[in-house]
């Protein structure tokens, strides 16, 4: 039985039995945790108790009855004190309009209204340039992260590759895999965001926060003073006067002339004149020559494979990652972590298991070696020459639990075929060599045809493909600007996504209707090319539906700063906008 | 002590008997809140839910009947976790699982979760025969999320010690039940 289910996610699917008997196996925490919680009990007990008491006193408070003099009096007074208030204020409007102010007084008055000023720049500072040192006690007090968002990889937005230093501590040294420091937004609570260099620079972020929110990075450890260990190679290579790094090596004919080494600071006092020999020289590109190919790299020396995610307890998108394949199977890890799983040299350097696996450097038996977890999957069949024997329905035949939506498995020019449920992974065809495969697969690679399951008696619904209106989309005006946004189908309605940038500034973007919510990360795509709520009018009205199969769903730009509810009436603002003349 | 007892202590000595109720179900409270906070939040969250709780049902203790204190303990932090986990998941802006929030599954669901709860069944069996302290440790990772720092503090090992055993319970596991294929 195959279960594709992490460990984690199976006791975590526990009932509240398990639970206990989970509970009953090891002690949930550390005595010094144990000791933190219970004090925090104690804390909103009693909290709670002297809660409950003010509430209790309120009912016990006794109503007495003030003398009938007294409100007599207390009219007089109040009128008394306004009266005086207007007058002294007249007066003293009337004498600043006069009176000149003395020197010391102006001057001390222009002091405070420097102050002042300065004051409101310094406030406004606070509130608008998050940067500045001043703010940071503050903003530390009254701030918190909401979300930390990788719009490089969100958005797919291009950056230069090589590795961005964003911060250090006294061990380590941490480092994005490119240069988009600047796409890594981190977005506060008073709706202010930065990106995280100049957070985490300010201490307005940490490490730890970009783990919360899944932000990839590398870490370093700062270097030592102890000389790293050295290789076989490096010992031969730094006895002999060459280079020191097999990366960086390459080999060269050299006829006369002994190896030499570009770095003044690698090369050492060599004796070596062996002539019609490969000599290994720093490969400058200035000052490579006849090149041999590179020294391969497996002369690096594994010493240890780390997977830092399962050590450190990251948290990581739950997805199948995919490592490595060869002929026979397919390599993943349980989770979207590769980057944290690190392979440790024994020349000091590293790298992660990607990288090294592509490379050669790593194989799958260092992963087993290290006990590094991941999964094999055998490579789909390609059965070409084998014939279909038949094809089963075993969500049918075995009652197996489907989801009840309908399934698309297939298209042609004029239709779009369907399962009338989630089960096309349980249809499975059975090949004539004994092999077999889910029909979905099976339909993509043209091993079956849809007379196939007309043979095997498998039922599908055919659905004619949407006719659009008799006028060319892409002839349309917005096409151009919006080619995404024709062209869609309507067969489960359409959802427009709206949000606003400003008070009046609103934009959208429309997908195909599904029965499943969209992702974030669907709905932000649309962000990076907005219509107006005009030109969406008009690109619907290209689709000719009614106005119960558009769906407006408004929703907040993440990256905008611009805040505003949504609630039922804020939907209905949006919604006449769309529907009212 | 029984549940009785704990409330007839708590009722005389309140100082006391609050101390004895924390020690007496603190594992459990904790495992539960674990459970459904463990993925949408930190361990402070958890730590913060399981306090919640306690002062709750110390709160309110007067209305509880003494035979279900246990029950009512383990429902208490149920809601109070799920709670949590729809706030945080709504700051974060994610969904709560549906498993948490669907208390009646649907009857395509029932042979899932049939199958589930039986390589439950087989996994806690096989972690319980590891015995002492690899059960412990697989427990303080995979469910409790610790690092092996953490586990080390718990156990009295070093981290070093910790994750050794650890790969070595985690290969005997998998040997175990490498009929379901699990993702370790």
């Amino acid at each position: 039985m195959k279960y594709h289910k992490h460990i984690k996610d199976i006791l975590h699917g526990a009932d509240d039995q398990t639970a206990a008997e989970i509970a009953e196996m090891t002690n949930a925490a550390d005595e010094k945790t144990k000791e933190r919680i219970y004090a925090m009990t104690c804390e909103r007990l009693a909290q709670n108790n002297g809660a409950a008491e003010t509430n209790g006193e309120s009912f016990r408070v006794t109503v007495t009855r003030r003398p009938s003099w007294m409100r007599s009096a207390a009219t007089a007074a109040a009128c008394l004190v306004i009266a005086g208030g207007l007058t002294g204020g007249a007066v003293m409007l009337h004498r600043s309009a006069q009176s000149t102010p003395t020197p010391e007084f102006a001057e001390q008055t222009k002091d405070e209204q420097t102050t002042t000023a300065v004051t409101q720049l310094k406030i406004q500072k606070e509130w608008t340039e998050i940067d500045n040192e001043e703010s940071t006690t503050k903003s530390l007090e009254t701030l918190y992260i909401e979300k930390i968002v990788d719009r490089a990889k969100e958005e797919g937005l291009p950056f230069d590759e090589a590795l961005e230093k964003i911060h250090e501590d006294e061990e380590n040294e941490y480092f994005l895999s490119g240069i988009y420091s600047h796409y890594v937004i981190v977005h506060y609570s008073d709706g202010t965001q930065e990106d995280i260099k100049s957070a985490l620079k300010s201490g307005r972020a940490t490490i730890t926060d970009m783990d919360r929110f899944g932000i990839h990075y590398w870490k370093e450890p700062k270097e030592t003073t102890e000389p790293p260990i050295k290789t076989t190679e490096e010992t031969n290579a730094s006895q002999t006067g060459l280079c020191s790094d097999p990366l960086q090596s390459t080999t060269t004919i050299g006829e006369t002339s002994s190896p030499v080494c570009s770095d003044p600071l690698q090369s050492t006092t060599t004796t070596t004149t062996t002539t019609e020999t490969y000599y290994p020289v720093c490969s400058h590109p200035l000052q490579s020559t006849t090149t041999k190919p590179q020294v391969p790299t497996t002369n690096k020396v594994i010493a240890d494979i780390v997977d830092h995610a399962n050590e450190d307890g990251l948290s990581v998108p739950s997805a199948l990652e995919k490592i490595h394949e060869d002929n026979e199977n397919e390599y993943f890890l349980g989770g979207i972590y590769s980057h944290h799983v690190i392979v440790y040299y024994t020349d000091g350097t590293q790298e992660d298991i990607k990288s090294a696996l592509k490379a050669g450097r790593a194989t799958i038996a260092d992963l087993d070696r290290f006990d590094i977890s991941y999964l094999t999957e055998p490579k789909e069949t390609t059965a070409t020459n084998a014939t279909i024997v038949k094809i089963v329905n075993r969500a049918m035949e075995e009652g197996l639990p489907v989801a009840d939506a309908l399934e698309k498995i297939h298209e042609d020019n004029k239709n779009e075929y369907y399962f009338p449920a989630i089960y096309s992974h349980y249809v499975i065809v059975h090949y004539s060599d004994g092999t077999q495969e889910d029909i979905k697969s099976a339909l993509k690679n043209g091993r079956a045809k849809l007379s196939d399951l007309d043979r095997f008696g498998i039922d599908y619904y055919t659905e004619p493909k949407e006719v659009e209106n008799s006028v060319d989309p892409t002839l349309h005006p917005l096409y151009k600007k919006y080619p995404e946004y024709f062209n869609l189908s309507t067969f489960k309605g359409l959802e427009v996504y709206v949000w606003q940038m400003s008070g009046s500034s609103y934009y959208c973007g429309v997908l195909e209707g599904t029965n499943r919510l969209k992702t974030e990360e669907e709905i932000q795509a649309l962000m990076m090319n907005g219509a107006t709520i005009e030109e969406m009018k008009e690109i619907l009205a290209v689709y000719g539906i009614g106005k119960n199969e558009i769906f407006i769903m408004p929703v907040s730009n993440p990256v905008s700063s611009y805040w505003y509810e949504i609630d039922q009436d804020y939907r209905r603002k949006i919604e006449a906008m769309f529907w009212d003349e | 002590m029984t549940d009785a007892q704990l409330c007839e202590l708590i009722r005389n000595s309140p100082e006391t008997g609050n101390r004895a109720l924390f020690d007496q179900y603190f594992n459990y409270v904790y495992a539960i809140v674990c459970r459904i906070l463990g993925s949408c939040g930190t361990p402070e969250d958890v730590e913060e839910c399981v306090a919640d709780t306690f002062a709750e049902v110390l709160f309110r203790l007067e209305g509880i009947n003494a035979d279900s204190l246990k029950a009512y303990l383990g429902t208490t932090a149920k809601h109070k976790a799920l709670n949590a986990c729809r706030t945080l998941s709504a700051q974060k802006q994610r969904t709560v699982p549906m498993e948490f929030v669907a208390e009646l599954p649907s009857e395509q669901q029932v042979e899932q979760a049939a199958e589930d709860a039986h390589l439950r069944r087989m996994l806690l069996d096989s972690i319980k025969a590891l015995g002492e302290p690899d059960s412990s440790i697989v427990i303080q990772k995979y469910y409790y999320n610790r690092k092996s720092a953490e586990i080390a503090e718990i156990t009295g090992l070093t981290p070093a010690a910790v994750r050794k055993r650890c790969s070595r319970a985690v290969k005997r596991l998998r040997q175990e039940l490498s009929e379901f294929d699990l993702i370790w």
